[in-house]
């Protein structure tokens, strides 16, 4: 042991409390504001190794809260986990410091990240991050240390299990707070930073999970946490949630966005508004405006997709160009010479046909024509039209 | 007996910033759930919308978080804590 680095914390903790450091495998997600400070603390303290798990890139913007990360990172687009890798190294070399450049997301590769550690370290920057590593968290038995900040604001609270989990206090993601993030509404640095430190305290200490700590800008409050709920779908009696894809299906549900991408976590946007009753076709509607010649299908599935299997004659054109376009997109690739034709817009299960067959009745090239969104999608087809269409 | 309470009510994060207060004092009926002290914010405070306080906001009763299935009537000179869950980092 390494006298003369961690004395100063031995005199506080003793030899057996280091030993017990020394040995704690640290999974931190999010390389921000939280994560650089956490992790700063935990390094310099003498954890045996820390994995850091980020897909963002150094930032100027992110400099005043973010003191692992360099401006010449920045200028660089340098990835975060390998900039604060970069920083831990020179802090203290005797940690094994793993750099992960991905986001923690609704995957068998992040559960298996947190299979792998003894303790997870919430510094993520949106709701559905928190409500992942809560799930995950709870289904490999590991301790979740969460902490999160806003403005001057901030939160910590710890979860080992035994009293409520993060869903039972958050049933449902907060619709007034999700949609804001640091990059639209402003933090101070020292907040997180404060914050981060906080939780690597509660890590090094491994602190009981009682209460959950609020602060205000200037002063740390404690609130004890809820009971557990009985019928928490995570930990309750009769609990729905057993695996990384329930935890996806359930945050999904609650209308949070569980893929990949921009905007990932947050609270998905709003429904479009329900279509009136003659631009909602069935399956079976479609089938005989086929027969008669008079439907134009346009499929609106991603390339991929459609590649795999589609309705012979169907016009190709993604949701999110009929987005991005605002229906432009789709006059480029519609047989205009047959303006009788309906219009059946077609996906896999009836949910980016409503979104693009709302964009598309908007339209004012469209207003003239009929356009139908095809219920229940290929799916349906398959199970009332034609069962021979491959399932997939 | 008197016939009103009074309650203060804390407001962290969105809460503090759509009512622009970090804390008021509330005179309730007595025999109010914490319910009615959601309705009562929702009609002093124009920007707290009564839904997603009702929905989304969890509340803490003098220091101690009140699970989302309860509704416990309060009492005089209690305190009461308006925390949304903030989640940027
Ligand atoms: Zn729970």
């Amino acid at each position: 042991m390494d006298l003369e680095r961690y004395g100063r914390q031995m005199l506080v903790t003793g030899a057996g409390g280091q030993a017990e450091v020394s040995k704690l495998r640290v999974l931190v997600v999010g390389a921000g504001g939280l994560g650089c400070s956490c992790l700063a603390y935990l390094v310099g303290a003498g954890v045996s190794a820390v994995t850091i798990c980020d897909a963002d890139v150094v930032e100027v913007s992110n400099l005043h809260r973010q003191p692992l990360h360099t401006e010449a990172g920045a200028l660089a687009r340098e990835k975060k986990v390998e900039s604060a890798a970069r920083a831990l190294r020179a802090l203290n070399p005797n940690v094994e410091i793993r750099a992960v450049s991905k986001r923690a997301g609704f995957d068998d590769a992040t559960a298996d990240l947190v299979k792998s550690h003894d303790v997870v370290a919430d510094c993520s920057d949106n709701v559905g991050t928190r409500y992942l590593l809560n799930d995950l968290c709870f289904l490999a038995g590991k301790s979740l240390y969460s902490a999160s900040a806003l403005g001057r604001e901030g939160s910590l609270s710890t979860y080992h299990w035994l009293s409520c989990c993060y869903r039972c206090a958050h049933p449902r993601p907060a619709t007034i707070e999700a949609k804001r993030s640091c990059a639209d509404r402003g933090v101070l640095g020292p907040v997180p930073g404060a914050l981060g430190a906080l939780q690597a305290l509660e890590i090094l200490t491994r602190a009981p999970d009682d209460d959950i700590a609020v602060f205000d800008g200037r002063e740390l409050r404690r609130f004890r946490k809820p009971p557990k709920r009985p019928n928490c779908q995570l930990c309750g009696v009769a609990a729905t949630i057993r695996s990384v894809q329930d935890s996806k299906d359930s945050c999904a549900a609650m209308g949070l966005v569980v893929v990949e991408g921009a905007g990932f976590g947050t609270i998905a946007p709003a429904p479009p508004p329900p279509l009136p009753e003659d631009a909602v076709a069935t399956c079976a509607d479609l089938a005989r405006a086929l027969s008669r010649n008079g439907a134009v299908v346009l499929d609106v599935r991603d390339p991929n997709q459609f590649s795999m299997c589609s309705l012979p004659g169907s016009v190709s054109v993604p949701i999110a160009d009929i987005i991005a376009t605002n229906g432009d997109a789709v006059l480029e690739k519609l047989p205009l010479d047959e303006p009788n034709k309906s219009i059946f817009v077609l996906c896999r299960r009836g949910v980016d046909s409503r979104l693009a067959t709302s964009a598309l009745r908007a339209h004012s090239a469209l207003r003239e024509r009929v356009c139908r969104h095809v219920e229940g999608g290929l799916q349906a087809w398959r199970a009332t039209v034609d069962p021979a269409f491959p399932a997939y | 007996m008197e016939e009103q309470i009074t309650v203060k009510v804390l407001l962290f994060a969105s809460a503090r910033e759509l009512a622009q207060s970090s804390e008021c004092t509330l005179e309730l009926p007595r025999g109010s759930k914490t319910s009615d002290l959601r309705r009562a914010l929702a009609s002093k405070f124009k920007l707290l919308d009564v839904t997603s306080l009702a929905m989304d906001t969890a509340i803490a009763l003098n220091q101690a978080y009140v699970s989302v299935d309860d509704d416990p009537v309060l009492s005089n000179g209690d305190e009461v804590a308006l925390i949304p869950p903030i989640s940027g980092g």
